[in-house]
């Protein structure tokens, strides 16, 4: 799943999201905080640390997946019932090391100051 | 109400997690109320704001705040403490009180608030804590912290939505930005950018009064309300209660003072906390 749109819902640069694939309880709608208690009852107990900071959100238009934000650093969930989707921390970017490719010109450039060191270096030879 | 904590060097992490429950919970009246090393610097002013604020677990540092006028809107805040500071808070939209889980939480990290500061008359620092029915405001500039937990008012997508937040967490070191950043944080709310509930960093809509002198040539400190907003919300405005715009450097740091009404303020960074 996209991160950067995950991050335009929990504003943050650290926590893991998790996918719940648990079943939805009978007379509980997807988008009320009876839901959000379940969902965070549920990864609390497989996590065992009730002080951890947790946010759950449904999502409309992917086919209304529920997910859970946990702000901790480290993926710390024990339940099968819930999936990472995406660790928060900006991706490393890697920059491309590039080589340069001599051009003719260069080419051209760097003979032309061979040439020249070397007949700096003539007047020298006699004495 | 706030209560100006000023302690001798000696304080302790034990002592400041009592006294500042204390201070939530409607304890404390007077400084005497308080621990041995913050009852000869402290000092205490306005009352205290009874049936808002309720300790939610005997272990953990965890608080209901019923909001102060609007109905069925209660919110939960928890502290958290390292082995000597208070070090986290926590904002969250509703709580389980079987398992002390909040629920739909914001946790401001870092800020490391240390209680064990030698008062001294030359560099006269220390905690300050407001506590009224509309927010709740620690000050700690040593640790350059200033935060807060204020009531927001209703308005169009918290009608309609309203398992939104009536809360917001202020910082008031961002209030000196401008744009967006100006250091509110609502932990859940609705956003249309997202099509669902999210938390929302919003920014102050405001007027800045400007500075007038009465008849008697004395200053004349306005205050205008501000309001936050937030363009994820479709820029709707809500008012945050408690905090308000005065007139740019009318004082010098952070200082109390009473307003018309004779209730007291404290002011910061150009804005003005009520403290009753």
């Amino acid at each position: 799943m996209n991160k950067e749109f995950l991050k335009t819902i929990f504003h943050s640069d650290v926590g893991h999201v998790y996918e719940y694939t648990g079943a939805v309880p009978e007379g509980i709608a997807a988008e009320s905080p009876e839901m959000s208690a379940h969902v965070t009852e549920d990864f609390i107990k497989g996590h065992g640390d009730n002080l951890i900071s947790t946010m759950v959100v449904q999502l409309p238009y992917m086919n209304n997946k529920i997910v859970l934000y946990c702000n901790s650093a480290t993926d710390v969930n024990t339940s099968d019932e819930f999936v990472l989707l995406t660790s928060l921390v900006p991706d490393v970017v890697i920059e491309p090391v590039v080589e340069e490719t001599p051009t003719e010109e260069t080419q051209e450039t760097a003979q032309e100051q061979v040439e020249q060191e070397q007949t700096q270096e003539t007047p020298g030879e006699g004495k | 109400m706030l209560v100006r904590y000023r302690t001798t060097g000696n304080q302790t992490l034990a002592n400041f997690q009592s006294d500042l429950n204390s201070i939530i919970t409607g304890g404390v009246a007077a400084t005497t109320d308080l621990s041995v090393p913050a009852r000869t610097y402290s000092s205490i002013y306005g009352t205290y704001p009874n049936g808002i604020y309720s300790r939610v677990n005997a272990t953990t540092y965890t608080y209901s705040k019923a909001h102060n006028v609007i109905a069925g809107y209660t919110h939960y805040f928890r502290f958290g403490f390292s082995a000597t500071q208070l070090t986290t808070w926590d904002l969250a939209q509703s709580y389980n009180s079987g398992t002390d889980t909040l629920i739909n939480t914001f946790q401001k990290t870092g800020l490391n608030i240390n209680p064990s500061i030698n008062y001294d008359l030359n560099y006269p620092v220390g905690i300050d804590i407001i506590v009224n029915n509309k927010c709740i405001v620690i000050q700690a500039i040593q640790s350059a912290q200033v935060q807060g937990v204020f009531d927001l008012g209703h308005n169009g997508v918290t009608r309609a939505y309203a398992s939104s937040m009536l809360m917001a967490f202020q910082d008031m070191q961002n209030v000196i930005n401008t744009g967006s950043n100006t250091g509110v944080l609502i932990p859940y709310t609705y956003s249309f950018d997202v099509l669902t509930y999210a938390n929302n960093t919003s920014s102050h809509v405001n007027t800045i009064p400007l500075k007038k002198f009465t008849a008697t040539s004395n200053l004349a400190v306005f205050e205008n309300p501000v309001f936050v907003t937030s363009t994820p919300n479709g820029s709707v405005i809500n008012l945050m209660y408690a905090l308000y715009k005065i007139p740019t450097a009318s004082f010098n740091g952070i200082q109390i003072y009473k307003d018309s009404n004779n209730l007291y303020r404290l002011s910061v960074n150009d804005y003005s906390i009520l403290v009753d």
